[in-house]
């Protein structure tokens, strides 16, 4: 299980816990394509992805966000998250295998906060990087130790990994 | 050689303000997508114990606010010609079903850099999402490349 990040315990270097992506397919594609509504063909119609000189549609990139999102939620949770970016590098194709991972870059007192820098990232199954990025969280000063309400009023804050536990074998949609 | 005017001037160019309402159906339907299925974003029991007012969302549901193709055509870019080449989050409060927020995309940056093959130039899209009182939830900043130019 991914442990609640503190200041006392992490350290530059430290890693953050990855998140294995199964195999994209079109579904996949479409789906999102649904749930954000966002129709571009470029993500959709092999057609129109052949005409721009793809060799077939690729994922938005909002979609590389929102998985690299889902290791920033667990691996933050319990920390207030106040930035997160992501920069494209690569095309993520059907078939694809992503995996996304991070490592604390920096951590240090601002305003009383305490503050961590993440560098986020994810991989094809190629070893290519497609997408890099940056996390900006403030998190508790130390093991066990909830965010002061000043801290957590600002960002956001989703539950400590423990409180997202569900009991086993009941999890799912 | 200069910025062709078609992008000079959309510097500074907004969209209209939009009124969203946050819809739960809305939050499920994009954490479903991206197979996240921490019980914040599903269950509203499980939202309200954990201190939301309802379901939250997911740290990138703001790029689902708006349709990427419908503000590309109103900024005066190609959809099909365009890249998404960055895109960046403030976030100061958390996105919960039953929000009203006010949205609004402004383009805060146009410039161009020479590529081996060809010029690219970047669009600089600001968006600011404010709640009912106007304070901030969430700033986006994208980066978009244009393509063909």
């Amino acid at each position: 299980m991914t442990k609640l990040l503190d200041f006392e315990s992490v350290d530059k270097g430290s890693p953050l816990e990855g998140l294995s992506i199964p195999a994209l397919t079109r579904v996949t594609l479409a789906r999102f394509a649904g749930a954000s509504d966002d129709y571009n063909p470029m993500h959709l119609d092999d057609k129109v992805a052949a005409a721009a000189g793809k060799s077939s549609v690729f994922a938005p990139s909002h979609l590389i966000m929102a998985y690299v999102g889902r290791m920033v939620e667990t691996c933050f949770g319990g920390t207030s998250i106040r930035r997160y970016g992501l920069r494209m590098l690569k095309l993520v194709w059907p078939g694809d295998v992503l995996t996304c991972r991070g490592v604390v870059i920096d951590k240090r007192k601002e305003g009383g906060e305490c503050v961590v820098d993440a560098d986020v990232w994810a991989d094809n199954q190629r070893g290519e990087t497609v997408a890099k990025g940056r996390i900006l969280a403030v998190i508790p000063k130390a093991p066990g130790k909830p965010l002061a309400k000043s801290e957590s009023s600002t960002g956001v804050v989703y539950p400590p990994p423990k409180v997202v536990a569900k009991p086993k074998g009941k999890g799912g949609k | 050689m200069a910025l062709p005017s078609k992008f000079k001037q959309m510097i500074g160019k907004a969209t209209r303000p939009r009124s969203l309402e946050i819809e739960k159906g809305q939050i499920r339907r994009f954490a479903t997508a991206i197979s996240e299925d921490s019980p914040v974003h599903h269950d509203e029991k499980a939202a309200r114990a954990a201190g939301f007012t309802s379901l939250v969302a997911t740290p990138t549901f703001p790029a689902a606010l708006i349709a990427t193709d419908s503000l590309l055509t109103e900024i005066g870019l190609d959809p099909q010609t365009t890249m998404h080449a960055e895109e960046e989050y403030e976030y100061f409060r958390p996105v919960c079903a039953g929000d009203v927020l006010t949205v609004t995309h402004r383009v805060a940056d146009v410039y161009d850099k020479q590529a081996p093959n060809g010029r690219l130039i970047f669009v600089v899209i600001e968006t600011r999402g404010n709640d009912k009182r106007g304070r901030p939830v969430f700033k986006g900043r994208r980066v978009l490349v244009e393509l063909k130019n």
